[in-house]
């Protein structure tokens, strides 16, 4: 078996714990938000209707329907995505950073494993997306399951039903799970670009230290430029562009970059990287 | 053959090593000594590549180092390398899966010789026990070439009778063996090669065969004549 | 297949759960209310080159759509480049006057 699917397999199996405490406070979150929230709604249309003597009506127009995007856009719902987020933008440091500080120094044992070093780098970012499209797979499982709970607690004179689509189509869910797959793939492809120029930037950080910092910080607002650069000459209206071209451009510069970061990390990794 | 040609290496301003070379040939155990800080470790890093040199060059068989190097060459540093919440068991899986050249027999007998438990945690080993899984580790991939940072530092002196006795066996016999000390009472009947370094310059390269037969010195009596002239 | 147990598992759930997401959004954007342009009194023909940009809205979530003599396109029926291609909100027409004159309207669009 390859030696790169193994070290896939090994990092994930290296953030397991950590892995399903996320999912855990996940489900728990988000199914405690969806309990709370629908039965605060009907909690208050029951005391407005039967102990103020409103009429159904009434209480709707004055509160409108119960809809599940208000749940899907509470703390509750958006706090565990963003912790998740949070964590795995931390572990794309740590992915390293504990090779070399943890009370092993296993970057030892890894730099000289009988591969390319870019296995390694590429192993360590697989195993980084692998993980955000594993949390990513947890929401789309967990949704149906939130609606029913939804439409249990809800009478359905009290909610309007909104297709799943729709639910995802706002706010940050629009960005994590977009509409369409070929938005999807070119989201989360753009996400991968992001790590490996962060482990780049790491990797900087790793081969010239305090010097390397300034390498990386350097380097990163040049990735960053040269992603942008297109969107801003377009903003300040030196060129303009239809929706198209702008898009395929960003595509070519987002594969330009990551080449970039890869062909940089390749030198590092081979030349400079020093444990 | 290992061969080291002129290299040197700085940290910042401090000059680590400077023009450093020796060889170190297959079947002979060679001995870097020098007291701390004098680069021994940096030499061995640097013949691993894991740690860039500033000028100079490194050949292993004739070849730079690349990835299939690494089935041929070996380093058994001083501190534990592997993840900490691994079982000596699964370290040892952990290696099989990622070298060819894994030899399970011997690391079963390795581990049998030291009394080495394999469902004990990395984390839980005492120093002397994290130096033998760290050879037990080593020794058990068949390399041709092993490196070894400072196996006797900081351990009882009955482990150093098992490593030293592991080190002479027939186990390592035909390799080549780099070690660095700063102490060599207890392998100083076995090196064939001692390598003198200070201040990241090479003192002095010479065979034991050699200065006993034809000066009719031990390495501690050339060492002493080196260090305080 | 034990050594990489966990990559397999993981990889599983991922395709099957994000693959089936997408089918059944494909699927359920179809699903969506239709809306079509009925006939009272006059001429089919003057209305055969009349589009209206809508927004379907519902809650916070909502998504242009296009109502001709045809019937009703949202935005997420069409391919991708096709989204790209057409500034939907804008004007279904754009296209033709691009393919004819090269710089049609190019930096005009409301979102650029």
């Amino acid at each position: 078996m390859n030696r790169y699917w193994k070290l896939v397999n090994f990092e994930l199996y290296r953030f397991l714990k950590l892995y399903v405490s996320l999912i855990a406070l996940t489900i728990i979150l988000q199914f405690t938000g969806v309990v709370v929230k629908s039965l605060s709604y009907v909690h208050q249309a029951n005391s407005d209707i039967y102990e103020h003597g409103m009429s159904r009506a009434q209480f709707i127009e004055q509160n409108g329907l119960a809809n599940f995007m208000q749940i899907a856009g509470s703390l509750w719902f958006l706090a565990p995505i963003m912790i998740s987020a949070t964590v795995i933008l931390g572990y794309i440091f740590l992915i390293w950073y504990r090779d070399w500080f943890a009370k092993n120094r296993f970057i030892y044992r890894l730099l000289m494993l009988p591969t390319s070093r870019l296995t390694i780098y590429f192993a360590k970012a697989s195993a980084i997306l692998l993980m955000v499209l594993g949390l990513i797979a947890l929401e789309i499982i967990i949704l149906p399951f939130q609606l029913s709970l939804f439409q249990l607690l809800v009478p359905a004179d009290l909610r309007q039903d909104i297709p799943i689509t729709a639910v995802l189509g706002f706010q940050v869910l629009a960005i994590i799970i977009p509409g369409t797959w070929m938005q999807f793939v070119l989201h989360y492809l753009a996400g991968f670009m992001l790590v490996c120029v962060l482990f780049t930037a790491i990797l900087f950080e790793r081969c010239y230290r305090w010097k390397g910092l300034f390498l990386a910080v350097l380097y990163c607002a040049a990735s960053v430029m040269v992603f942008i650069a297109p969107a801003i000459l377009a903003a300040i209206r030196i060129i303009d562009f239809y929706p198209n071209e702008l898009v395929s451009l960003e595509i070519v510069l987002g594969l330009v970059v990551m080449g970039a970061a890869v062909w940089i990390s390749q030198f590092l990794l081979k030349n400079k990287i020093t444990v | 053959m290992i061969e080291v040609q002129n290299i040197s290496k700085r940290f910042g301003r401090k000059q680590v090593l400077k023009e450093v070379s020796f060889t170190a040939n297959k079947g002979e155990i060679t001995c870097l000594i020098g007291i701390n800080g004098v680069g021994k470790t940096t030499t061995l890093k640097a013949i691993m590549n894991l740690t860039p040199i500033n000028s100079g060059k490194i050949f292993i068989d004739q070849e730079v180092i690349q990835k299939d190097t690494y089935e041929k060459i070996t380093f058994i540093p001083d501190a534990n390398i592997m993840p900490t919440w691994m079982t000596i068991r699964e370290a040892c899986d952990f290696m099989k899966d990622y070298y060819k050249n894994w030899n399970q027999q011997r690391a079963d007998d390795l581990m049998r010789f030291f009394k080495l438990n394999e469902t004990d945690r990395i984390t839980e080993l005492s120093k002397g026990n994290t130096a033998k899984v760290n050879l037990m580790l080593g020794l058990s991939l068949d390399v041709d070439y092993v490196l070894m940072d400072e196996p006797f530092s900081g351990i009882d002196i009955f482990s150093r009778e098992q490593i030293a006795e592991v080190v002479t066996s027939h186990l390592i016999e035909d390799r080549g063996v780099v070690i660095t000390t700063h102490e060599i009472n207890d392998i100083e009947h076995l090196i064939d090669k001692v390598v003198l370094l200070d201040n990241g310059v090479v003192l002095k390269e010479f065979t034991t065969e050699e200065v006993r037969l034809t000066e009719g010195k031990s390495v501690m009596d050339v060492m002493r004549e080196v260090y305080q002239p | 297949m034990k050594r990489i147990r966990t990559l397999v598992t993981l990889a599983i759930i991922i395709c099957l759960s994000i693959g089936t997401f997408y089918i059944y959004a494909a699927a359920e954007v179809k699903g969506y209310p239709k809306f079509y342009i009925k006939k009272e009194a006059g001429d089919d023909k003057e209305i055969r080159t009349l589009t209206l940009s809508a927004i379907l809205s519902m809650g916070q979530f909502s998504e242009p759509v296009m109502i001709s003599a045809e019937g009703s396109k949202y935005e997420r029926e069409l391919s991708f480049t096709e989204q790209l291609n057409s500034s939907f909100l804008v004007n279904d027409g754009l296209q033709v006057y691009r393919d004819k004159y090269h710089n049609f309207m190019r930096g005009k669009l409301m979102f650029l």
